[in-house]
């Protein structure tokens, strides 16, 4: 059975981190990722500023209901109001502008909710305007998100460095840590052992790429090892199989690195 | 919400911290129209620490691009997060505002 959360505050502006706060909890119990969240945010936010601005018309003129079910990788949010009901075909979808005369006031809240959203649904009676938004995701692992990355120094100062799981938004800045601390320490000759890594994200992609850099900029080179068919096929759609020297062992990402072998 | 404004020589740097949304817009409007109404006509909006914004900032941000955009003016976005370059970007206004990966080459630019 779903898991019902419910908020029911006054319209107000000030009201709005309180609203958008409530929701990030309830989709972070539903298991989203943190992507996940911060969308169903932005779109409860737009939603309940258009509500304070259009429906009610002004600050502190009526209440707004945010309603949350959840689900395993299904957040469902409900937001009525007794304002002023609306169409919202109406509402002109904003054109992408290349120049600021171009860009037109309104309808970027809706735009955005239904860019982020599943889901995006009005429904309207004499109770009120109900919006219904869902958010829909692949749950995180249930486990606790381990936030240190194994490093380990072997031969000839090369850095080894094994993240495991979900290489995505949630455990990226960990390896950016565990990178940054590296490269700090004047270390730049790193192998990232991908063989426990079962999905990158781009915001993984690009913490390897942020570290890929500095290590070239130290003359050292970070080069990655062990990755399976499915996750090289990632790099190569993303085009950087040719920016990253990608090695099968760890032996042959050893050999890129240099000649130092004395143990 | 925060925000640090510092009149250099050329050009205006608003510093902005914290969460940007409809409760807070208004007073970024703010600071930026006292910009141009000085005569700043070069504005640069460092979101470096900006972690949330909602349309209503970037309304705030468009309406002072606007303004300076007939005098010969602009306003440049430097820094801004992952978040914020994803509601800009759906938005449709990526193109509407350069964007530097610092404060010192965004004022640098002008």
């Amino acid at each position: 059975m779903d898991d019902v959360h419910r908020l029911k505050v006054s319209g107000r502006y000030e009201n709005i981190p309180r609203i958008t706060e409530f929701v990030g909890e309830a989709a972070r119990a539903a298991g989203l990722n943190e992507d996940a969240i911060f969308h169903c945010q932005i779109a409860v936010d737009e939603a309940c500023t258009n509500i304070v601005e259009h429906a009610y018309g002004g600050n502190g003129k009526g209440d707004i209901e945010v309603t949350c079910h959840i689900s395993p990788g299904k957040c469902t949010i409900s937001v009525l109001d007794t304002g002023r009901p609306f169409n919202p075909d109406s509402i002109p979808e904003p054109a992408p502008a290349t120049d600021a005369n171009e860009v037109k006031p309104g309808g970027v809240g809706l735009h955005l909710m239904r860019k982020l959203m599943d889901e995006v649904t009005f429904h309207f009676s004499d109770q009120g305007t109900t919006l219904v938004m869902v958010k829909t995701g692949e749950v995180r692992a249930a486990s606790p998100k381990s936030l240190t990355i194994p490093v380990h120094k072997a031969a000839g100062d090369i850095w080894v460095v094994t993240p495991e799981g979900r290489l995505d938004a949630d455990q990226a800045p960990a390896l950016d840590r565990t990178l940054t601390q590296i490269l700090d320490e004047g270390c730049s000759r790193i192998v990232v052992d991908m063989s426990r890594v079962t999905y990158i994200s781009s915001r993984g992609l690009k913490s390897l790429i942020a570290a890929w850099r500095r290590a070239d900029k130290a003359g050292g080179k970070l080069v990655l090892s062990g990755m399976s068919s499915r996750l090289y096929s990632v790099f190569d759609m993303a085009g950087f199989t040719q920016l990253f020297s990608i090695h099968p062992t760890m032996d042959a990402a050893f050999n890129t690195l240099g000649p130092t072998q004395s143990k | 919400m925060d925000i640090e404004v510092k009149e250099m020589a050329r050009v205006a740097l608003l510093t902005v911290k914290g969460r940007v949304d409809s409760n807070t817009a208004q007073t970024l409007g703010e600071k930026l129209k006292a910009q141009i109404n000085k005569g700043n006509r070069y504005i640069v909006a460092d979101l470096a620490g900006v972690e949330y914004m909602s349309s209503a900032g970037l309304r705030e941000l468009v309406g002072a691009l606007k303004m300076v955009k007939n005098t010969g003016g602009d306003v440049r976005i430097a820094a801004p997060s992952d978040r914020v370059k994803e509601v800009l970007d759906l938005a449709g206004l990526t193109s509407v505002f350069t964007i530097f990966d610092d404060a010192v080459s965004a004022v640098g630019s002008f």
